[in-house]
């Protein structure tokens, strides 16, 4: 069991093992060493542990991973593909279309105009913005711990 | 050190600038020391290397937020650091490797693993995560406690007492290492 302040000494004998300002004097440092024999030893297995770590030096990796950065970097640059069910959906879309107002026309005589303008600005809204413009996605984004 | 903080400038406004084949020089430059970190953390070298990589891509698309008279490598590292606690918690990880595959340590001059770099290399591997990227930022990369706290995200206090502890369990295994060769090379 070690005291307080045994271990307020043990951190700052190695603060200044490591060469760092250490939180208390050497003076007190030394005078408390002096007087503890278990600070005393732990501080010299302290020391028996440093010098072999070290004088050990980081391996150098020969892999790269830049090839993969810059193939992923290119593939979000360019431009998103609208995948294929999306033309089914439009074509689809567009025959629908097509049939509802070749079936309302006679029904509205002359005055089709107005009732028709609405749908077509719509669908030329989404083709000049070639995206969705409520930016309803199926894709759900779940925000994790990012720990 | 200067220079390279000075390169780092360079080369950060240049990949601002939108010059990816400027990033690609940062890669390169840093790599290495990133695959060891990621490394250490992870224990598996193909999750290391998608750690990385993906770590470089995050780094690519935040940029716009980088201050270019700072260091690229510790505001990486936080990027990196991240991705593999990411990793870790992942039910999707590899299995970790066979303690005897993962090479932290450069071999010691003459290309022989003499007794105490093969028993630092153990005990590291066996250490907990946060215990081995502590000592390998300290020893390997010879960081100050200035530096760890600000790459861990901790006051300098706790990363004195952080180390102090890791290093007293790094030195329960080194020590019973050591006794145990001692015993067989006796025996």
């Amino acid at each position: 069991m070690t005291s307080e302040r045994c271990e307020k000494v043990r951190l700052a004998a190695m603060a200044a093992l490591d060469g760092e300002t250490p939180p208390l004097s050497e003076q007190e440092i030394h005078e408390h060493l002096a007087t503890c024999a278990a600070c005393r030893a732990e501080v010299e297995q302290l020391q028996r542990v440093i010098a072999p770590l070290n004088r050990q030096k980081p391996r150098v990796f020969t892999e790269d991973v830049w090839p993969g950065v810059e193939a992923a970097l290119r593939k979000q640059a360019a431009p998103a593909q609208p995948r294929r069910e999306a033309y089914v959906f439009a074509v689809l879309g567009l025959f629908v279309f097509a049939c509802k107002v070749l079936g309302v026309l006679p029904e509205l005589g002359g005055n089709w105009l107005p009732k028709v303008l609405p749908l077509v600005a719509a669908l030329v809204l989404f083709g000049v913005l070639k995206q969705n413009p409520f930016h309803i996605t199926g894709n759900l984004k779940l925000e994790g711990d990012l720990r | 050190m200067i220079e390279s903080a000075m390169d780092d400038v360079k080369t950060t406004e240049r990949c601002k600038a939108g010059q990816t084949e400027a990033f690609g020089e940062l890669v390169r430059q840093y790599q290495s020391q990133a695959i060891g970190h990621a490394l250490a953390l992870l224990r598996n070298l193909p999750d290391a290397l998608d750690a990385v990589q993906d770590a470089f891509v995050a780094a690519y698309q935040a940029l716009e937020r980088f201050d270019t008279s700072r260091r690229f490598y510790p505001w990486f590292y936080t990027i990196l650091r991240n991705r593999c606690y990411k990793m870790l918690t992942s039910r999707e990880r590899r299995p970790v490797a066979d303690i005897d595959d993962i090479q932290l340590l450069a071999p010691p001059a003459g290309e022989t693993w003499g007794d105490e770099s093969a028993a630092v290399q153990r005990v590291l591997k066996e250490l907990a995560p946060e215990d081995r990227e502590l000592l390998v930022l300290k020893h390997l990369e010879g960081l100050t406690y200035g530096e760890l706290a600000q790459r861990l995200g901790v006051p300098a206090g706790t990363v004195m007492s952080r180390l102090y502890h890791a290093r007293r369990r790094f030195r329960e295994k080194f020590t019973a290492k050591q006794d145990d060769h001692l015993a067989r090379t006796d025996g």
